[in-house]
């Protein structure tokens, strides 16, 4: 449904996607994993328009454009299909909870507001946060903004979801009231593409992993094929510390 | 339209000749206001009974008024105190006078918000090393007060500067009295004004590139 | 000439409050086609042509570094001699509130445009993203996210703008109109200067209270357009720091705004 082919971006000198692919199906949860400054985050952006990459292809759907050279309808095109979940949050600091969810529903899809109302609140009631419609994001803790954050971007039903490190600006008691929120949306069939850190995470709940490194997605597959089998050693590398913890553990 | 530009160019030599009356009546201002507005800051900020209040009445006062209409009943104070003959000075002093009052209350609120911005714990632990209050504010926290109030100091001195251009409301002959004489002689208005211009955007454009590399290496300097 | 009695300060205040109104004309005046020069200059600086982003930077400088009677006079002087002789209109008959009008909208176009500039910049980049990514296109992003933020930023250097064109706006005497200034000097001429003090002693207690209550006006405005709804502290904060930042301007000229 989503796919990236050879897709190239620089920042000056410095070349942070060289020539990445992505497959993401209907339903898939796809987990990129990897170390800062692989180009996770970047790529990310790059699907959404948020940078311009310097070259690669985007089809989603029964759109196929150029990443560098998309018109802006396209862009929007592709931007009312898709949602995005900030690693900040990022919302927006002049809206209430309510209003930031509706926002994208009754100005960009030309919702009707009392029906945009009703489905913001049906998304806030989903990530329990029922009582703080008319709250502002800053009266909210880190966990709960990002909660809103994520039912901004399913509100507006897109086909496919792209969470950027939705858990590392929070402080590790809040971090799982998101993963919760983001594991239930996993089971209920939404497409996903997650940049994350928290591996166990990605593990449980991803039914693809992509692991990228210094721009190029390394290896791809099951969580399995990933975590147990994979014979490459910048991956083994990169997951052993995470498996020795897993070991202590047990 | 034609120019006449060696006029312009005339009266620029003549108005920049008087260049070093508006810097007297500036530096002379800014050595009284500085410590007077320092003093009236700590004043405020600490409460001192009556004084204080005294204080906020003629900071509000002096911010509230435009400059020139201050200028003019101080010009008229000079003009009856000339006339009875109690004394005849220069009329610069008046003009120094003047805007030393302006700029005293302009730099008690700039001194206000930064004595703000330094923790109390600063003047305690001054005391607790022994330090008297008055040691305390002189060592330690009036440093950390002039580091912070820097860049609003330098702009009130460029805005001091372009101030003076209201001296000749005082019979001073400056910059501008040059202009308004030169002009008046020969009807040139527009090339006057257009050299005196010409002064007070090479003067204040200098002193703003002055600052900002003072500020620059005092703010490295503190860096290290 | 008819010699008359200003002696008292009440009646004085009484015969020139009327001629406030002039003065508010020519404020409101100045701060309509200064906002719209502004927005023009504002729009230069943050393009993409590195000549449009230096031309608006150097008038932006040059406005700072005038001080604005100097640059009252060169309008006043210059603007009849230039449509006489390129424009071949005689202007000798145009309301003298013109020149003022037009002085004090070139010093808030550079000025104004730095806070517009310094206000945008200080919304923070991921609220733009945000909009984007939920479908709004940029234009919308721009007027329902990015500007209420960068208004509210922007209300403590606007309520210096006013008191600043209020304070500088006296000058408009020097050439001749008769606002409240002007109707005081007035006065005090047709009174052989025999009561200056009580003249414009009444002046200057006409411009405190006016100067206290547009500043105590603005104060309400901003905790109005709070859109952001931080605490007070913190809110209160952000407005010492911007008037300790902008506060030199209050004195004479429009300042640039937060430096890059």
């Amino acid at each position: 449904m989503l796919t990236l082919t050879n897709v190239h971006k620089a920042f000056g000198s410095n070349k942070v996607l060289k020539g990445v692919n992505l497959t993401v199906e209907k339903g898939d949860v796809v987990a990129i994993l990897g170390p800062s400054g692989s180009g996770k985050t970047t790529l990310l952006r790059c699907i959404n328009f948020l940078e311009r990459a310097d070259k690669g292809r985007l089809k989603l759907g029964e759109i196929d454009i150029s990443l560098k050279h998309a018109h802006s309808k396209d862009v929007l095109a592709v931007r009312r299909k898709t949602a995005f979940v900030f690693q900040n949050y990022s919302l927006f600091r002049n809206k209430t909870v309510l209003q930031n969810v509706t926002e994208g529903l009754i100005i960009a899809r030309k919702i009707p507001k009392d029906e945009a109302i009703k489905i913001a609140k049906e998304q806030l009631d989903r990530v329990g946060l029922s009582d703080k419609y008319d709250a502002y994001p800053n009266q909210l803790s880190g966990g709960q903004q990002q909660r809103v954050g994520i039912a901004r971007a399913v509100a507006v039903k897109p086909d496919v979801i792209l969470f950027d490190e939705p858990t590392s600006a929070l402080d590790p008691e809040l971090v799982g009231e998101v993963l919760c929120v983001i594991k239930a949306l996993a089971k209920s069939g939404i497409t996903m593409v997650i940049v994350t850190h928290e591996m166990s995470f990605a593990r449980d709940v991803a039914s693809k992993v992509v692991f990228m490194d210094e721009g190029v997605a390394l290896a791809s597959g099951t969580p399995k094929e990933i975590f147990v089998d994979c014979q490459e050693p910048r991956v083994k590398q990169f997951l052993a510390r995470f498996n020795n913890e897993i070991d202590y553990n047990i | 339209m034609n120019l006449d530009t060696d006029f312009l160019w005339s009266v620029f030599l003549k108005a920049l000749a008087k260049l070093p009356v508006n810097f007297e009546i500036a530096i002379v201002a800014l050595v009284v206001a500085i410590p007077l507005g320092l003093l009236a800051a700590i004043v405020c900020n600490n409460k001192v009974p009556v004084a204080s209040q005294a204080l906020k009445v003629f900071v509000s006062f002096i911010r509230s008024t435009p400059p020139i209409l201050l200028i003019l009943i101080i010009y008229y104070v000079k003009k009856s105190l000339d006339m009875q003959g109690v004394i005849k000075i220069d009329p610069i002093w008046y003009a120094i006078f003047i805007f030393s009052l302006i700029e005293i209350a302009l730099l008690t609120e700039v001194f206000r918000s930064a004595l703000l911005s330094i923790p109390a714990t600063q003047l305690e632990a001054a005391e607790s090393i022994g330090m008297t209050k008055l040691q305390g504010y002189r060592r330690i926290v009036i440093p950390q007060v002039l580091g912070v109030a820097l860049p609003v100091l330098c702009s009130s001195i460029t805005d001091l500067v372009k101030m003076t251009s209201l001296a000749f409301a005082l019979t001073v002959v400056d910059i501008m009295a040059i202009a308004k004489i030169e002009g008046g002689f020969s009807l040139s208005f527009m090339e006057a004004y257009l050299a005196v211009s010409l002064i007070y955007l090479i003067v204040v454009f200098v002193l703003e590139r002055i600052f900002k590399i003072f500020e620059r290496f005092t703010k490295s300097y503190a860096d290290k | 000439m008819q010699y008359k009695n200003y002696s008292s300060i009440l009646d004085n205040i009484k015969e020139l409050l009327p001629y406030l109104s002039l003065t508010f004309q020519y404020v409101l005046l100045a701060l309509l086609f200064g906002f719209i020069f502004a927005l023009l200059l504002a729009v230069m600086k943050l393009c993409k042509y590195k000549v449009l982003r230096a031309i608006a930077q150097i008038y932006t400088t040059i406005m700072r570094c005038l001080p604005s009677v100097v640059l009252l006079f060169v309008v006043y002087f210059f603007l009849p001699k230039f449509s006489r002789e390129v424009l071949l209109i005689d202007i000798d008959d145009v309301p003298k509130i013109l020149f003022v009008v037009l002085t004090f909208a070139l010093f808030l176009g550079g000025f104004l445009s730095e806070v517009m500039r310094s206000a945008y910049q200080a919304v923070s980049k991921d609220q733009m993203d945000a909009a984007l990514s939920i479908g709004l296109t940029p234009l919308q992003a721009f007027i329902r996210i990015i500007l209420p933020q960068a208004f509210y930023y922007a209300i403590p250097n606007l309520a210096n703008t006013v008191i600043y064109l209020l304070k500088e706006g006296a000058l408009a005497y020097t050439i001749g109109l008769i606002d409240v200034m002007g109707r005081a000097y007035q006065m005090n001429t047709l009174s052989y200067s025999v009561y200056p003090i009580p003249i414009f002693v009444a002046l200057a207690l006409i411009y405190w209270p006016l100067a206290i209550v547009i500043e105590q006006l603005f104060k309400i405005l901003e905790r109005l357009m709070n859109p952001i709804k931080e605490d007070k502290k913190t809110a209160g904060q952000k407005l010492k720091g911007f008037k300790a930042k902008y506060l030199g301007f209050l004195v004479q000229t429009p300042k640039g705004g937060a430096e890059k």
